[in-house]
């Protein structure tokens, strides 16, 4: 699993990091600072030497592969566990963490999936409209009535 | 679904906890998203990735579910919505039906996608259900269509398979055919599938007896000499013309009558919805299909009156053409209905136009009489009766009704509380009907075997 983190948000610095699953998920389980603008960034994608105007390697001409994609959920109506199973039926492998404005009432979450190969950045729109599709078509697409959903949906479960 | 940013190439999230707090992380097995690739059937990144012309239409085939996904992408609404409509009037989908489905798919945009388009075409849904359905209910009335063959698409028009309507025309599929039963809910002058048309001359007391019926098919119990079902009902009543203060007596006069407040009664009074339209237009008729679909659908609906709930002159034929389409989805619906409508200056007819009887299964007139002693005193005859047969004669005979000390009593062969049809008939005709339900039940469940070898 190759992706790159950023120790902050500025983008000064970047590493390339390969990782299992659970390497990831413990990572993020047991990074913790006393601001949220001092956490680690995260990015599944690779990165050259292009630095924006502020000296940032994170920004868009700077991507030369994409390794993964991210999603991030504030809507606050589904939950972390909801989301996990909508993954779950859609046959989705990923990793669902809280972000650090996570309350049980307002549940806010990221979605981090892999590609199984790097691929360029252009294919990215593509790629995420296809996660959106995978998440989406088992949860709120379940009242429809002509079963646009490929998968069966969470009250049917 | 995701934040718009989630869209951004370059776009990274925080990972960790702050304060001490450890998020929650996990970990789901499956495949990787790029080789998840069946996905971008339903996966339309961008809005308009389709083009006007090429939307659920390729080849001339029309596909339900390309439309659906052209509006939940935002690649087109207007159209989309259009097409859907139209192919759901024609296949027989109710208008309530298809307004739900259309609202259901334009929920389904994803909120930050929903631009201006997206309003604009969400608030015009009413608009042009009732614009499709409409224009289907006008050709409905100017064409005689006949469905020939099986359910399936059958060939085109100018194409008839003559084998197939001689098949289906014939008595031995007549002999064959797998018609529901009625779901009676009044002795059998009411079923759900019964249109009925209550006249009377003003101040008779209709709506007295109106709610008297709604009551006893809520409750399902027995009314004057007609058999109840012994099960509980949903009614609606739509009185359109009392003021709030006298349906309110009117209500509090049936449940003493009833002895209970049966909890399937649900009364409409248009004063408590001045902006109701008239029912002879479509919103008003799409109104009273969102009040039965909130109160999870009912068994039969009073209409009290028509005058006074229809916009239009009732000498005329159009108010009431513009509410047949609708009148003919509620029996197919199985929803029963009784039409409450004046007399003209003729107490032995009903105001305007005769037309308006040729839909109605039953027509009941009622008309004064003399009983000074009742506090309500009239004659019911049914001047209609289609379901009435020898076996069933009973419950369409004419008769007096009274009421008297907050009884009703119907008087017919000259016996006060009417003439009941004997328990022994009635047992009788539900033998022949749990006979006929086992003989539908095995039809329906019967295996194929091959013909034998000879």
């Amino acid at each position: 699993m190759i992706f790159t983190t950023f120790p902050d948000k500025r983008g000064l610095d970047a590493y390339r990091q390969d990782a299992t699953p659970e390497e990831l998920a413990e990572f993020i389980k047991t990074t913790t600072r006393d601001a949220r603008d001092k956490l680690p960034m995260i990015k599944f994608a690779l990165f050259g030497e292009k630095r924006s105007d502020k000296g940032c390697l994170r920004n868009d001409e700077n991507v030369t592969e994409i390794t993964g994609l991210e999603a991030d959920y504030d809507g606050g109506a589904t939950s972390i566990e909801e989301a996990a199973e909508i993954a779950r039926q859609a046959g989705l492998s990923c990793i669902i963490y809280s972000s650090p404005s996570y309350t049980a009432h307002k549940p806010r979450w990221r979605l981090l999936t892999l590609l199984s190969k790097p691929y360029p950045p252009g294919d990215r729109d593509r790629l995420f409209a296809r996660l959106r599709a995978s998440m989406r078509n088992t949860a709120s697409c379940s009242i429809l009535p002509h079963g646009c959903c490929r998968k069966a949906t969470l009250s049917e479960a | 679904m995701f934040d718009p940013a989630s869209w951004v190439l370059s776009q990274s999230y925080f990972v960790g906890g702050v304060n001490g707090t450890a998020p929650f992380v996990l970990i789901i097995p499956g495949d990787r998203i790029d080789q998840l690739g069946e996905l971008d059937e339903y996966a339309i990144g961008k809005p308009n990735g389709l083009q006007n012309g090429q939307i659920g239409n390729s080849g001339g085939r029309f596909d339900e579910k390309v439309l659906i996904e052209a509006i939940i992408s935002g690649a087109n609404y207007h159209r989309a919505s259009l097409s859907l409509l139209g192919r759901w009037a024609l296949t027989g989908i109710g208008m309530l039906e298809a307004r739900e489905r259309l609202i259901a798919a334009f929920e389904c945009v994803f909120p930050p996608d929903r631009d201006q388009r997206w309003y604009d075409r969400h608030g015009e849904i009413d608009k042009l259900v009732t614009y499709v359905y409409g224009r289907e209910a006008d050709k409905r009335d100017e064409r005689i269509s006949f469905e020939i063959g099986s359910d399936d698409e059958g060939p085109p028009d100018d194409e008839i398979d003559e084998e197939a309507l001689r098949a289906r025309l014939s008595l031995d599929h007549w002999m064959g055919r797998e018609i529901p039963l009625r779901e009676r809910l009044l002795g059998d002058v009411l079923s759900t599938t019964t249109r009925m048309l209550l006249v009377a001359d003003t101040g008779l007391g209709k709506t007295n007896l109106a709610l008297a019926v709604t009551f006893a098919v809520a409750r399902g119990s027995d009314y004057l000499h007609w058999h109840g079902t012994g099960e509980p009902h949903r009614v609606l009543y739509v009185d359109g013309e009392m003021s709030v203060r006298l349906m309110r007596d009117r209500i509090e006069d049936a449940i003493r009558r009833a002895g209970s407040k049966p909890a399937g009664v649900f009364v409409l009074n248009t004063e408590d919805f001045p902006e109701l339209p008239p029912l002879s237009d479509p919103l008003g008729r799409l109104a009273i299909d969102k009040i039965i679909a909130a109160l999870g659908g009912v068994d039969l609906i009073v209409f009290d009156n028509l005058q006074a709930l229809l916009a239009g002159d009732m000498r005329e034929e159009l108010p009431w053409k513009n509410v047949l389409g609708w009148v003919e989805d509620l029996t197919r619906r199985k929803i029963a209905q009784v039409w409450v409508h004046h007399t003209g200056h003729l107490t032995t007819r009903s105001y305007g136009t005769k037309t308006r009887e040729w839909q109605m299964d039953v027509v009941a007139l009622l008309e004064s009489v003399e009983r000074p002693e009742a506090d309500l005193a009239f004659s019911l005859k049914f001047t209609k009766a289609r379901e009435r047969t020898p076996g069933n004669r009973d419950d369409f005979e004419p008769m007096i009704i009274t009421l008297s000390g907050d009884r009703w009593a119907s008087e017919a062969g000259g016996a006060i509380g009417g003439k009941r049809r004997p328990h022994r008939d009635r047992a009788l005709e539900l033998l022949r009907e749990a006979i006929t339900r086992e003989v539908l039940y095995r039809r329906a469940t019967r295996t194929f075997r091959p013909e034998p070898c000879v």
